[in-house]
């Protein structure tokens, strides 16, 4: 090569490599962009199923569907780094575009080969190379197939819009909820009312009188007394409470092990949306009073403290809950079910439609 | 590098003048005449078929006369005999001596160009004779070999129809030629213009000589300094291989037509004969492009057709065609805008 060099103007070569370099960095990139083009369109497909998957509980963690559907696109990123076309391939396509009938793929071979390069007629097919290159750049640049690279704006912006559609609807879940719709509503509904119930209690006249009588007596520096501060029936209700606490809890393990427990929602905006309503009643000691309220079909449920077997259907509310005083607080409220997030949005738009309906009827 | 410039012009300047000389004899047949003028340049036998009257032997007279080479006309029949085309030994007598001896009488062969008219006319036994004489250039007589003039070239003319009493070349002697060429019948246009020069009164007797045999020779020999690219070569060999009906890479549809393929003297008909193709454009290498140009007349008479596809009727031209069209899809480049 070092003679072929030495007989030929060293810009023939220079233009050749630089065409050539620009032939392979175009043909590169409309390789990607073909590429990035369908990881584009499976990434959409994949983000369908995914959501539709989504939907009906196979899959409840965001992150899951974001590495599934990211893995088509990273991977031909990846793939398409590693497979940059060769500088003959270049040649071929450029051969192609200047309509030369070989004589690139021909140059090429005769630079790298150095035997070839010693005949007259190689210096010749390079020169012509040269001045073909120099002669058709201008018609090459004004080649469609040349000058556009067409990236996939299109299924960006689809796949884009798959992925903030899945971002708004679906929710990080990472809790060790069952699967089926109904139990989730049970539970979430159970929370909710347990919640709002205390919120109720705590609301309640004859409770606000007496935690104003027990601030009035820490600020006369009086040590209150158990039995200053609530009422003999407070008491009594407090001390049941706190015995029926152990028994309820294994009595409700028995029935529902799935059930959970307040205590234990602690990530995910449920626990943002308990504190919030805690932080409501500040200064109020909230105690745990765990009550379920609707039941699935048939499902057998006691109260706390009491032996009563009880069988709800469809998700009605019992009957201990309707005559107490619970129910007339809001537990109905769209915020109260869509701060507990802990539902799809088919589960959480089903629940309040029934709860509503419940409401009405009531 | 300025000298192989002018050489390859000169080239294109030669070639040009002796097609137009050919053109302005025989009317209508550009196309022939440049296939013939590329094979004549490669230095490959023709083998001519057509139908009587269409100027076979006018265009090899013609071509004779252009180029100034020593032409033989063998009229093939069925009583020919191999001496007639070599030559014999024949008993004389020296002038010196009474002492009789042999002596080898030269036949048409020793000739530049030899026209064998009708060569389907003659016994497989005479045509054998070409044989030896079409691949190696020399006659062997008498266990003595005597080399032919160079350039030699044989032209072989054939008729497609009157088959009654021909005996059709074996495929040996088939693969000795390396274009097979088919004339067609003139258009109107073509048949005015021969009216014109009919006349005219113009004989082949009047043409003028445009290159001598030496320039003949200087052209084939620029034309073995083309440069054939590996990938070229590699694609030519494929196309071969792809006529092939029994082999691996080949297509479906070959391994459904064809019995047997081409052989390698095609391969380096195909290439040789590429190489003048790139001369006559003006280019020092051989592209893609002309191997797909002299595939069909360095392929078409090389190739044997099965029974089923012979009783069906079909022509290997026809068969040839999609075997190049499906090698040439094969053949583009992966990355090519589609």
């Amino acid at each position: 090569m070092v003679k072929l060099v030495s007989k030929l103007n060293t810009g023939e070569f220079a233009i050749i490599f630089l065409f050539l370099r620009k032939v392979r960095t175009q043909l590169w990139l409309n390789i990607y962009c073909k590429n990035i083009s369908i990881a584009l369109k499976v990434t959409v497909v994949m983000l369908i199923i995914l959501i539709l998957l989504a939907y009906y509980n196979v899959i409840f963690s965001i992150r899951t569907i974001l590495y599934l559907s990211s893995f088509p696109i990273i991977s031909t990123i990846i793939y398409t780094l590693y497979c940059k076309p060769s500088i003959d391939d270049s040649a071929l396509v450029a051969d192609d575009l200047l309509a030369t009938k070989s004589i690139l793929m021909t140059a090429l071979e005769l630079i790298s080969n150095q035997k070839k390069g010693m005949s007259e007629f190689s210096s010749l097919v390079i020169q012509h190379t040269a001045h073909s290159i120099t002669h058709k750049y201008n018609t090459i640049e004004h080649l469609h197939c040349f000058r556009s690279i067409s990236f996939p704006w299109l299924w960006l912006g689809i796949t884009i819009s798959c992925l903030l559609f899945t971002l708004n609807s679906i929710p990080p879940l990472t809790h060790f909820y069952p699967i089926s719709t109904p139990t989730s509503i049970k539970k979430t509904l159970n929370i909710a009312s347990t919640l709002k119930s205390e919120i109720n209690r705590l609301d309640s006249p004859e409770l606000q009188q007496k935690q104003f009588k027990i601030n009035k007596k820490v600020d006369n520096h009086q040590i209150p007394t158990p039995s200053d501060k609530y009422s003999q029936s407070d008491q009594t209700q407090i001390k049941k409470a706190a015995d029926s606490k152990k028994t309820s809890h294994n009595q409700n393990s028995q029935l529902n092990s799935s059930t959970p427990k307040i205590d234990n929602m602690t990530t995910g905006n449920t626990k943002d949306s308990m504190q919030e309503l805690i932080s409501k009643k500040k200064g109020h000691v909230i105690e745990e009073k765990n009550m379920t309220i609707l039941l699935p079909n048939k499902a057998i449920h006691t109260y706390r403290g009491s032996n009563e077997k009880i069988i709800s259907k469809n998700f009605q509310f019992t009957q201990e809950f309707n005559s107490s005083k619970l129910s007339a607080g809001d537990i109905t409220s769209k915020k109260a079910i869509s701060l507990t997030n802990m539902l799809t949005p088919v589960q959480r738009n089903y629940a309040i439609t029934y709860l509503k309906s419940i409401q009405v009827t009531d | 590098m300025n000298t192989a410039k002018n050489s390859i012009t000169t080239f294109q300047q030669n070639f040009v003048s002796l097609h137009n000389q050919l053109s302005n004899v025989i009317v209508g047949q550009d196309e022939v005449i440049t296939h013939l003028l590329i094979a004549l340049l490669s230095g490959g036998h023709i083998l001519i078929d057509g139908l009587p009257g269409l100027g076979k032997t006018q265009l090899i007279k013609a071509l004779a006369a252009s180029i100034n080479v020593s032409l033989s006309r063998i009229q093939c029949t069925s009583d020919l005999m191999p001496s007639d085309i070599i030559g014999s030994e024949v008993l004389l007598k020296t002038n010196s001596s009474d002492n009789l001896h042999f002596n080898f009488h030269k036949g048409p062969v020793f000739n530049n160009l030899v026209l064998v008219d009708e060569i389907n006319r003659a016994t497989p036994k005479t045509q054998s004779a070409l044989l030896e004489s079409m691949q190696e250039h020399q006659v062997t007589c008498a266990g003595t070999s005597y080399p032919l003039p160079h350039p030699f070239w044989v032209i072989a003319t054939q008729n497609p129809i009157e088959l009654e009493g021909t005996y059709p070349l074996p495929e040996a002697q088939l693969d000795r030629f390396m274009f097979k060429i088919s004339i067609q019948y003139p258009s109107a246009s073509s048949l005015l213009n021969l009216l014109d020069i009919t006349l005219e009164n113009k004989t082949i007797d009047d043409l003028e000589t445009v290159l001598d045999s030496q320039q003949i020779i200087e052209m084939m020999s620029l034309a073995k300094q083309v440069i054939i690219s590996d990938k070229v070569k590699s694609a030519a060999v494929s196309l071969i291989l792809a006529t092939h009906g029994k082999h691996q890479e080949s297509h479906t549809f070959a391994k459904q037509h064809i019995r047997y393929g081409a052989s390698p003297r095609g391969l380096q008909a195909l290439i040789k004969s590429a190489q003048i193709r790139a001369l006559t454009d003006a280019r020092a290498h051989v592209a893609i492009e002309d191997l797909i140009e002299v595939s069909l007349l360095t392929l078409r008479h090389r190739i044997l057709l099965n029974l089923e596809s012979e009783i069906s009727g079909i022509n290997p031209d026809d068969v040839l065609i999609e075997i190049i069209r499906l090698w040439k899809k094969s053949q583009t480049n992966k990355y090519s805008q589609p």
